[in-house]
């Protein structure tokens, strides 16, 4: 196939394929849609909102992505000229809060036509706060949440250029073609591409890792006795049942500004931190210096790659093995020394990654040796123009899409109205329960600020002493 | 074109900053907001464009621009 109704069609990325993987077996084809919503305290002019919206559909080649597949059902994508759709009003001001947040999760779930068909809708909306502003559903193949948060900055931007004078109209975006032109230049059998696939396979190849739980070993002494095999390292995580939860764990201002300022101290991100975290709440409840769990890369370096839209996130197993008598900040580096070594490798195929893993080790379907997979997300509306506002208070809310194929799906991200940060535990409900996702949230924040307060003392006294 | 331009062209492919702000004080994460992936993989960049290779474990405590340029320096000498 090379055009559809006079469009150019071009393959799907490798970080599109990911989604696809799973999507093929997921029942719940919402399981890839991402809902947010924004709405400002104060009067909006509708009008000029939507024409904001449609002027941010020309300028963001994304919005306007379609899927078609081939009679082998090879898919592809292509972009069409202009959105033509009219941008939906509704009024919510006669429900509840509660009763809006329902319906705009309800809209979150409902799944999208796959074929020839827009990938995304806007909602303008009014709710009884007296907030108005706009509800945003995207399919994860065309978008994540960066290239969200971007696109909804940017219809900011222009809005707040048509209503204030002193603020100027937004610099063009970049092509989501001509990235993905590259990018697809890459897979296409690149020097760069076996550079990474040599990284990953010695990697991969340096030893089999072995599962952690949430809750300790049960998931994998159960398997050990399922199959009489002792040597066994994989466990099955995830449940039959897709059906997923959203808690939302809040840690306030002033201990994340803790945090933070540890970060900045000892030069190095959130991420590593919230790794270290991670690595030695499971090394105190499977009591092994072994841990791995999924992360995710964002992958957006240079400008055009942050400016392109699209969906890029890679996730690749992040394998943590540091011996109990090194600081918590010795960890840290270490944590730190692996990742900017993957960050230099990150265009890898993710699905190739766990095929030749799962061949290499002989992994059983459904297996797996990561209990649950980590995103930080650093970037907010705040620093993307809402900042623009002033004193004018808004509000930014995500909703559950109600599935997911993994057990555990955290996501970090910093709340714009008080620079906290919130600690976003997407899990399928038949798998992990509330109850245990407390307990992890509060042993988390209890060694990184047991951490970070004693960043010389071993990662043994601190699992002693939490 | 001197190192230290050389190097303010190439960030500002990954930085929206006007490059006469820049100066060799100027930190790449906090006043520039560079992330540990931007900083890695401009580093790629810097890799590619000297032909150089680049030793992760000294540019870990690299903050300035000043101390990028110093090293990349040092790297281009020996070459």
């Amino acid at each position: 196939m090379k055009t559809r109704y006079g469009y150019k069609v071009y393959p799907l990325t490798v970080a599109q394929k990911f989604h696809c993987y799973y999507l093929d077996f997921c029942p719940k084809k919402e399981v890839v849609n991402i809902g947010t919503s924004l709405t400002i305290q104060t009067e909006i002019d509708f009008e000029l909102l939507k024409k904001c919206i449609y002027e941010g559909y020309n300028r963001h080649e994304c919005m306007r992505l379609r899927f078609t597949k081939d009679k082998d059902g090879t898919w592809y994508q292509y972009v069409v000229d202009k959105e033509e759709r009219d941008i939906e009003f509704v009024d919510l001001s006669d429900k509840s809060m509660e009763e809006a947040a329902e319906i705009m999760e309800e809209w979150t779930r409902i799944p999208f036509e796959r074929w020839d068909s827009p990938m995304n809708r806007i909602v303008m909306i009014k709710t009884s706060d007296g907030c108005s502003g706009v509800y945003m559903l995207v399919d994860h193949l065309t978008m994540d949440a960066q290239s969200l948060i971007m696109f909804l900055s940017d219809v900011i931007q222009i809005y707040c250029s048509y209503v204030f004078e002193e603020i100027d109209y937004p610099k063009e975006m970049v092509s989501y073609i001509e990235q993905l032109q590259k990018d697809l230049a890459y897979e296409a059998g690149s020097k760069a591409q076996k550079r990474d696939e040599e990284f990953f396979h010695k990697l991969i190849e340096s030893s089999e890792p072995i599962y952690n739980g949430i809750d300790g070993r049960r998931k994998l002494d159960e398997e050990i006795q399922r199959t009489g095999n002792t040597n066994i390292r994989t466990a099955i995580n995830a449940s039959r049942r897709v059906d997923s939860a959203l808690d939302i764990f809040h840690l306030e201002e002033e201990p994340t500004t803790r945090l933070m300022k540890f970060c900045e101290k000892y030069h190095i991100s959130l991420t590593c931190l919230l790794l270290m975290g991670l690595y030695t709440y499971f090394h105190k409840m499977n009591n092994t210096e072994d841990v791995s769990v999924n992360t995710a890369i964002a992958r957006r370096a240079t400008l055009k790659e942050k400016k392109s839209g699209g969906t890029r996130i890679h996730s690749f197993p992040f394998r943590m093995q540091i011996p109990e008598s090194k600081s918590f900040i010795e960890g840290i580096y270490q944590i730190r020394d692996l990742q900017s070594e993957m960050f230099k490798h990150a265009s890898y195929n993710p699905v190739e990654y766990f095929a030749y893993r799962g061949k290499l080790y002989n992994n059983q379907p459904g297996h797996t040796y990561e209990p649950m997979s980590l995103t930080y997300q650093p970037m907010t509306l705040k620093e993307k123009g809402l900042d623009r506002l002033g004193d004018i208070k808004y509000k930014t809310k995500w909703y559950a899409n109600g599935a997911t194929t993994q057990a555990m799906y955290l996501t970090v991200m910093h709340r714009p109205d008080d620079n906290g940060l919130d600690f976003n535990f997407e899990h399928q409900i038949d798998a992990v329960s509330r109850e245990k996702l407390e307990f992890m949230y509060y042993y988390l924040c209890k060694i990184m600020f047991k951490g970070t307060e004693n960043p010389d003392m071993s990662i043994s006294d601190i699992i002693k002493l939490i | 074109m001197e190192m230290f331009d050389k190097l303010v062209s190439i960030i500002c492919n990954y930085v929206e900053v006007d490059p006469a702000t820049i100066t060799p004080d100027t930190r790449f994460m906090e006043d520039m907001g560079f992330t540990s992936f931007d900083f890695v993989s401009m580093l790629g960049e810097v890799e590619d464009e000297f032909d150089i290779e680049i030793d992760q474990q000294k540019v870990i405590n690299i903050r300035t621009v000043g101390e990028a340029v110093d090293y990349i320096q040092s790297l281009v000498d020996e070459n």
